[in-house]
């Protein structure tokens, strides 16, 4: 059995919501960090510790190096990883509680991570970064923790799936482009300039994934697909029957919350 | 084109001498760490700060949370990750020192370093910690440094393609096991219990991989083989042409310091890695 498509993308919503709200700025500002991406890497990471820009490089995958390291290690003789933490759980919470109004949001929380302990750790060190963060003991909270732990999980699957077939941070982001999967300015919002643009994008014309016009194949059409499938493949594979089951449970509970959040219009992404 | 096996091989070998090292136990028992195993799962993982127990599972791989959580965070509170990286670099020096004797130490570490330089990184989170740590400043701390940056990259590339392949940490060393290419107590050297391992054996037969007896099969050996073959093309992909070609050039004169590192005994072989001398 396999989680459907649409709880990943409601476990997506209820995760992303804090990089897109106007508060996000400020809060990590308010503990001593400088500008959106330095609040943006440092949060997401401080899972990990204090890691240096290139376990964030390695992890986060796709960022230009040199944006990266604009920002670590710096953020971390500004602020420390605990400060920086709390900061983000108070954004979760204030950002996505619009959208629980009126929902069964304990129910969704004990779902959650009840199924938390069923996800094999191995080869997905981010999500495994949130995992070994204690649990927030508020409903909101739990929720905004399970669901990130499960965002990364999906995220670090899908890694692991790029890495297995060759696919570089930039590659992978001129691929995702020209499939149509990302907002516009791609590649200004992860840092690579015209030149390493356009190295990985012949990189890709190689393979015969985009034309002369950077418009994508019938083959990369395929190829991308198929990288979108091994990702779910392989992010249930590492997930236990027994936590499948807990997932599958609160599925429908997940959706409704992710439509309450693009209800409430906080969530850029949504169509 | 991918980097030769005897590459890889003699990477391995001198980055594998500070968990041979008759003394390595020891060593950072005298900071404050209880055991051979919290001493190489501190001393390993320390490049990233003091990462949690979860983080390290992930990043291992193979390892047992049972085995990583008698380690960690403990080691954290016994002995500073100042301290216990520089034990590790002091180990590393003594340990191959007597294997340098007579190589052109400048030449392999800028060589080595140079081929740091040129890998991608994204996706291969063990080998950036270790790049993140500042290079030593003298020539042997200096080559075992840059192949521990290597040999991680290899392992992170490893670990991208049993993942994506849907391996779990029991499975992929029962696998390694019924192969041949672990000796037979790896079971409880990564800390797995019997049922575990029952279990991951369990998961082969599934696929076929072993057959009711528990002994490899046709399928399971070109399995194994493939996943070799595509961690080697995995790996190549994210060499430039710089770090390439830098391989090439330093590959004789580090196979000779391998060798040098199995006449004298430094490290046994077969070993838990299953890598062998090149």
């Amino acid at each position: 059995m396999t989680l459907r498509r649409s709880f990943w993308h409601a476990v997506e919503t209820i995760h992303h919501v804090v990089y897109f709200s106007p508060r996000a700025k400020p809060a990590f500002e308010a503990v001593g960090l400088k500008g959106t991406m330095m609040g943006y890497f440092a949060s997401r990471s401080a899972a990990l510790g204090t890691p240096g820009p290139e376990v964030v490089i390695a992890t986060f995958h796709g960022f230009a190096p040199r944006m990266v390291q604009r920002a670590l290690p710096t953020a971390w003789s500004l602020a420390s990883p605990d400060d920086i933490l709390d900061a983000r759980y108070t954004l979760a919470r204030e950002t996505i509680a619009p959208g629980f109004d009126g929902f069964d949001t304990a129910r969704l929380a004990t779902g959650l991570q009840a199924g938390l302990s069923g996800l094999e750790l191995a080869g997905r060190p981010l999500a495994a970064g949130h995992i070994g963060l204690p649990a927030p003991t508020d409903d909101l909270g739990a929720v905004w923790h399970a669901a990130t732990a499960l965002r990364e999980y999906r995220g670090d699957s899908h890694l692991a799936v790029l890495t297995a077939a060759g696919l570089d941070g930039i590659t992978a982001n001129v691929l995702a482009t020209a499939a149509g999967l990302t907002l516009s300015g791609q590649q200004q919002l992860r840092g690579w300039d015209d030149h390493e643009w356009e190295n990985a994008a012949a990189g890709l014309r190689d393979r015969g994934w985009i034309d002369a016009d950077d418009q994508i194949t019938e083959a990369g059409i395929v190829h991308r697909t198929q990288i979108e499938s091994d990702t779910d493949r392989v992010t249930t594979a590492g997930i236990s029957a027994e936590a499948i089951d807990h997932f599958a449970s609160v599925a429908d509970l997940a959706v409704a919350a992710s439509k309450g959040i693009v209800a409430a219009g906080i969530d850029p992404t949504a169509h | 084109m991918t980097q030769r096996r005897a590459f890889w091989q003699a990477v391995e070998a001198i980055h594998d001498v500070v968990y041979f090292a008759p003394d390595a136990r020891e060593r950072f028992e005298a900071l404050g760490l209880m055991g051979f195993w919290m001493g190489y799962v501190a001393s390993r993982s320390a490049a990233l700060g003091t990462p949690s127990a979860t983080t390290v599972t992930a990043l291992f791989h193979g390892f047992s949370p049972a085995l990583i959580g008698r380690a960690l965070p403990d080691a954290w509170s016994l002995a500073s990750r100042d301290d216990i990286l520089a034990a590790r670099l002091d180990l590393a020096r003594d340990a191959l020192a007597p294997a340098l004797e007579g190589a052109e130490t400048a030449k392999i570490a800028r060589e080595l370093r140079l081929v740091t330089r040129g890998l991608d990184f994204a996706g291969k989170p063990l080998a950036a910690a270790h790049l993140d740590l500042p290079a030593p400043e003298d020539v042997v701390g200096q080559i075992w440094h840059a192949a521990t940056v290597i040999r991680e990259y290899r392992g992170d590339c490893h670990i991208a393609v049993l993942t994506a392949a849907g391996l779990d940490g029991a499975t992929a060393n029962a696998l390694a096991a019924v192969a041949g290419l672990v000796p037979v107590e790896q079971r409880e050297r990564r800390g797995w219990t019997e049922d575990q391992w029952s279990d991951a054996v369990g998961r082969l037969g599934v696929r076929g991989w072993v057959d009711v007896s528990g002994a490899i099969t046709g399928t399971g050996r070109a399995a194994r083989a493939q996943i070799e073959d595509t961690t080697d093309r995995v790996c190549a992909a994210g060499f430039d042409r710089e770090s390439t070609a830098r391989a090439i050039s330093v590959e004789d004169a580090i196979v000779a310091v391998a060798r040098s590192i199995g006449e004298l005994g430094v490290i046994r072989y077969p070993n838990p890695t299953g890598v062998p001398l090149p």
